[in-house]
């Protein structure tokens, strides 16, 4: 028996909720036929994490939203950490169901037990609850201890384990992920996380830990644990608004906050020993990283041109809501990309020259010129210009007007580079703070992306707009790479596990032209000769244009290139990109309820 | 909140927009997998090579050999049930390949890959066995993310843990839930170990609130799952393997953490009340787990079950009769008949009897769907139907009776008349799921 319930916790603790008085005497058989049956069965282990710390969260379910209107009748939970054996749980305030309890808490392998409230903090959202059903308490609670969240640095192997989509509720067992700490900011005031149906996810501002371990709903409330199982913090819905990756609140945050004595380590937790060597000299290359505020006086980058959705409220019926939230979704997914007023990662190429590097995609609009502004330069504006473009490569030159007392960025110019090695990105949050650093693998080389002819690399680290221009390192520190390629319409989203980089060796072929002959800057470029509205009509055909000796009339809408259909003036400089003044396209187009279409020569973009 | 289940099937649409610009650019060598030191976690040069080399382009999703031999396994939702189809692979060649089985519950299809060179023998990963399964383990996903190899044929390696085994969710009855980055293109590719065995078939993902992409939660089929249906859809000639299922009138739900029985059919060895330990060997941790507990395994005629079950008088062991899963749609003939009278009497010699008898109205086939079974079982167009599954067709009510009960997947049999002769011959057709 006690083999039994070693080998296969799950199954005899589950089994041991039916050991009262009139079911005892099957308690042995029951064990039995479990040893016979799953003989063949594995033991639980959790590679280097304690397989205990996995029954150290509790799931807390929730009731189905019922003005949800959707076919699916149950709704995601959230989690608890167990605090101490006495049935002390530690949630978050924005994890509980509405009201105030008591709540329904799932203990994998035990009788649904029963939690009240018995302390909210009120400088966080830290709740405590206690269990009140003694038979409960009796099952194998198990508290996890407490780390030491001070002193987690980036680089610290971290394990999320909750109840994520219903985990511990479904398959009686805690859903964990592993991943590494990969910043450490404070949330900035600023619209909450919404989830499907425009519901509240979470509001919560201050201190985080950003992770790279999968968080999803049914997550917070739930354990962020180092490689010892001691508690880093508690997992929440809350991110940062350009980051988008999954974060926890820092344990010592919430248990300072409600009076709760505990004993921490003095011991750092470890650090992620596939990415110590990263995490030694990330620091260091991150000292090489600036911030570049870009004026965007005209196009589509200039925040003033997006128009916010009307506001959220919870009067809305849920089918509002949810057409609502879509529009919110894609505001703030412009507003990030776009239409940004937020400043965009950098490196340094020359110090002394004052010669910066960045993508190409970062400066959308025809951003030319901005200005640094940094703590180590002494928090003053510093001017700062485009002076080389190389738009195969999504890179841009700058030129800053003075010499930058800063270290520039190791490159590696020609790095030996292998599918399935370890790799960093590097990048920054908005709000200061120090550097991130998420990792990963070298997912693919030499990949060729849609509409490109030069080789990127591919990696699997977590990569959103603060990574863009940003560098991709290796285990050594060297930089082998830019984030780059993540335009509004690359179908790999912000933080998809797909990130493309320039690789080092291609970017020194590119250096000399951009930086001497301003690269693709002013180099005359294909067009159709037409002007047009967001909705690709036609306002204004350029005479003696292309378009204007074929035919193409004002208040034509536009349709498909060579078969290829466009939405709007983004796919239309797609689908010109690589072709050459010259060459010869057919161009669909609506005319009244026609369409037509027509042959056009490609003129010189004006 | 609801879960968001995403099947990671590439729309066309999303693969060739890209709003950046590029010019044309002289292509740099395609640098090599050369040996360099490896991470801690990861496999070996050659392993990572050799799983590069058992990767499949197939419809912008992924895909494994599996055999030397040429079978490749692919995700039912990627590869659709169009029998002849082609592949890729990453060295730029393409092979036609031929569909031989499809399980759309499990979501699983089994190709066979066919080499111009017959004694060609493919590079192909072997399958994991459970034991090296191990929960917190470093796993490889191998795939075609976003559709982005179409063009360059490299595929794309990420890596992450094994969350969890042996998960249920909806009709992925025996799942490893990953959090590797796995995205709309990676379905249907491998989740392997570091040492390159096929742990699983990646084939969804589970979505945040808001986000469309990896989230951290993938699921992909079981290896063990794999191990037991590759030999019955490599054999199913075309058409398609069923999973068991909860017997039907078997009901059993959550009561205070325990698994109970809610309803039994009658004369079954259970009863109202009682509760489910383990199915086939493993345990029942939840209704929802025993509901995969029991779809899991394969379907086959009379295949029983064994099942754990405790009452208050003890624990007992039962033999238990599986149900069969039912695959979503309308079964498909592609036949269109009617009940007329015929302008001239047919005489028909009846099978059983050997007697003659003359009919002047009889089922008349008015139109035959284009590649559909009927079709392709060449059964023509104005073909006379003296029975159907030996329901002999004499009203048109005849011809709902004789297809009653019969689902995709299933056998059919159509009794044609030779015009001529009056004998009648048996046509036998695979009911389709229709198009």
């Amino acid at each position: 028996m006690p083999y039994c319930s070693e080998q296969y916790g799950l199954y005899c603790v589950n089994t041991g909720s039916v050991m009262k008085a009139p079911y005892a005497n099957i308690w042995i058989l029951r064990c039995v036929a479990c040893w016979l049956l799953l003989a063949a069965a594995l033991p639980m282990s959790y590679g280097s994490l304690p397989e205990a710390v996995l029954r150290g969260v509790v799931a807390i379910p929730h009731p189905p939203d019922a003005d949800d209107g959707s076919k699916d009748d149950w709704a995601i939970g959230s989690s608890a950490v167990v605090l101490d054996d006495q049935g002390t749980l530690l949630t978050l305030a924005e994890a509980l169901p509405k009201g105030d309890g008591p709540f329904r808490v799932i203990i994998p392998g035990a009788p649904n037990a029963q939690a009240k409230i018995i302390q909210r903090g009120s400088q966080s959202s830290a709740v405590l609850l206690r269990i009140h059903d003694a038979q409960a308490i009796a099952s194998p609670l198990q508290p996890l201890s407490i780390g030491n969240s001070d002193q987690a640095e980036i680089g610290t192997a971290a394990w999320s384990i909750g109840n994520a989509f219903n985990a511990i509720q479904l398959d009686g067992q805690a859903s964990a992920s592993r991943g590494i700490i990969s910043g450490r900011y404070s949330i900035p005031e600023g619209p909450p996380v919404r989830g499907r149906g425009g519901v509240i996810l979470s509001d919560y501002r201050g201190p985080v830990l950003e992770v790279t371990a999968a968080v999803n709903d049914g997550n917070q409330g739930g354990a962020l644990v180092d490689s010892n199982g001691a508690l880093l913090g508690l997992v929440s819905l809350g991110m940062g608004r350009e980051r988008k990756v999954g974060t926890a609140i820092p344990i010592h945050h919430l248990l300072a906050d409600v009076q709760w004595e505990h004993s921490t380590t003095n011991q750092a937790p470890d650090i992620d020993p596939d990415y110590a060597s990263f995490t030694r000299v990330a620091e260091q290359v991150a000292e090489s990283m600036v911030m570049v505020y870009f004026h965007r006086p005209d196009g589509p980058g200039n925040p003033r041109r997006l128009r916010a959705p009307p506001p959220m409220t919870d009067d809305l019926s849920p089918y509002r809501r949810q057409q609502l939230q879509q529009r919110w979704d894609l505001y703030y997914h412009f507003q990030q990309v776009y239409y940004t007023d937020q400043p965009v990662t950098a490196v340094v190429l020359d110090a002394s020259e004052g010669i910066l590097l960045t993508a190409l995609s970062n400066l959308h609009g025809n951003a030319r010129e901005g200005v640094i502004n940094d703590p180590r330069l002494g928090n003053e504006d510093i001017p700062v210009s485009v002076i080389g473009i190389d738009l195969a490569m999504d890179l841009a030159m700058l030129q800053v007007e003075r010499p930058l007392p800063l270290p520039e960025t190791p490159f590696n110019w020609q790095p030996d580079v292998t599918t399935g090695e370890p790799i960093a990105v590097l990048g920054r949050h908005r709000d200061g703070g120090d550097y991130t650093m998420t990792e990963g693998i070298i997912s693919a080389v030499a990949r060729t992306p849609p509409g490109s002819r030069v080789p990127f690399l591919q990696v699997d680290a977590l990569t959103n707009y603060g990574n863009l221009g940003g560098p991709v390192i290796a285990a050594d520190g060297a930089v082998i790479g830019l984030i780059t390629l993540m335009g509004p319409r690359a179908p790999w989203l912000i933080n998809s596990g797909v990130g493309i980089a320039s690789d080092s060796a291609s970017i020194a072929r590119a250096l000399s032209p951009m930086r001497h002959l301003g690269g693709d800057l002013g180099r005359p470029r294909p067009g159709l000769g037409v002007l047009v509205d967001d909705d690709m009509r036609v306002l204004r055909v350029v005479p003696d244009s292309g378009a204007d000796v074929a035919g193409v009339e004002t208040g034509d809408i536009l349709l498909a290139i060579d078969g290829a259909s466009m939405d709007d003036l983004y796919d239309l400089r797609g689908l010109l990109a690589g072709r050459a003044i010259g060459d010869q396209l057919s161009l669909r187009l609506r005319r009244e309820d026609e369409e037509l279409d027509i042959d056009v020569t490609l003129g010189e973009l004006q | 909140m609801t879960i968001l289940q995403q099947p990671m099937r590439m729309l066309c649409s999303t693969a060739c927009l890209l709003g950046l610009l590029w010019l044309a650019e002289p292509a740099l060598p395609a640098a090599e997998n050369g040996a360099a030191d490896a991470p801690i976690a990861a496999p070996s040069s050659d392993d990572l090579e050799r799983a590069l080399q058992a990767f499949v382009f197939i419809r912008q999703g992924s895909g494994v050999m599996i055999s030397a031999d040429g079978l490749m396994v692919t995700n039912h939702h990627v590869s659709g049930e169009e029998r002849e189809q082609t592949v890729s692979f990453r060295d730029g060649s393409s092979l036609s390949a031929t569909l031989l089985g499809v399980d759309p519950v499990g979501d699983i299809a089994v190709l066979q890959v066919h080499s111009e060179d017959p004694d060609q023998r493919f590079t192909y990963l072997p399958l994991a066995d459970e034991a090296s399964m191990r929960v917190g383990m470093p796993v490889l996903a191998i795939g075609n993310p976003f559709a982005l190899g179409d063009r360059d044929r490299i595929p794309s390696v990420t890596r992450g843990t094994l969350s969890s085994r042996r998960v249920v969710r909806d009709n992925y009855a025996d799942c490893l839930q990953v959090d590797a980055a796995v995205n709309p293109g990676n379905s249907g590719g491998p989740l392997i170990s570091p040492q390159g065995q096929i742990l699983g078939i990646n084939g969804q993902i589970r979505t945040r609130s808001g986000m469309r992409v990896n989230s951290g939660i993938g699921l992909a089929i079981s290896a063990v799952q794999l191990a037991e249906f590759i030999p019955a859809l490599a054999a199913a000639d075309g058409g398609y393997v069923h999973h068991a299922a909860l017997p039907e009138g078997l009901e059993v739900q959550d009561l205070h953490g325990q698994v109970v029985v809610a309803a039994v059919p009658e004369g079954f060895p259970l009863a109202i009340g009682d509760q489910i330990l383990a199915v086939e060997g493993r345990p029942a941790t939840s209704a929802e787990t025993t509901r995969g507990l029991f779809m899991a395994p394969l379907w086959y005629a009379n295949r029983l079950f064994s099942v754990v079950v405790a009452d208050d008088q003890g624990t007992r062991l039962e033999q238990v009769p599986v149900g069969r899963t039912s695959i979503e749609g309308r079964p498909w003939h592609g036949m269109r008949i009617r009940v007329r009278s015929l302008e001239e009497e047919v005489i028909v010699v009846d099978p059983d009897s050997g007697l003659r008898q003359a009919y002047d109205s009889m089922g008349v086939i008015s139109d035959i769907d284009a590649d559909s079974p009927a079709a392709k079982a060449g059964i023509a167009a104005d073909s006379l139907v003296y029975a159907i599954n030996g329901h002999p067709i004499r009203r048109s009510l005849d011809i709902i009776r004789s297809l009653a009960g019969y689902e995709i997947g299933d056998q059919i049999t159509v009794s044609v008349v030779d015009r001529e002769n009056g004998q009648v011959s048996d046509v036998s057709l695979l009911l389709r799921r229709e198009p």
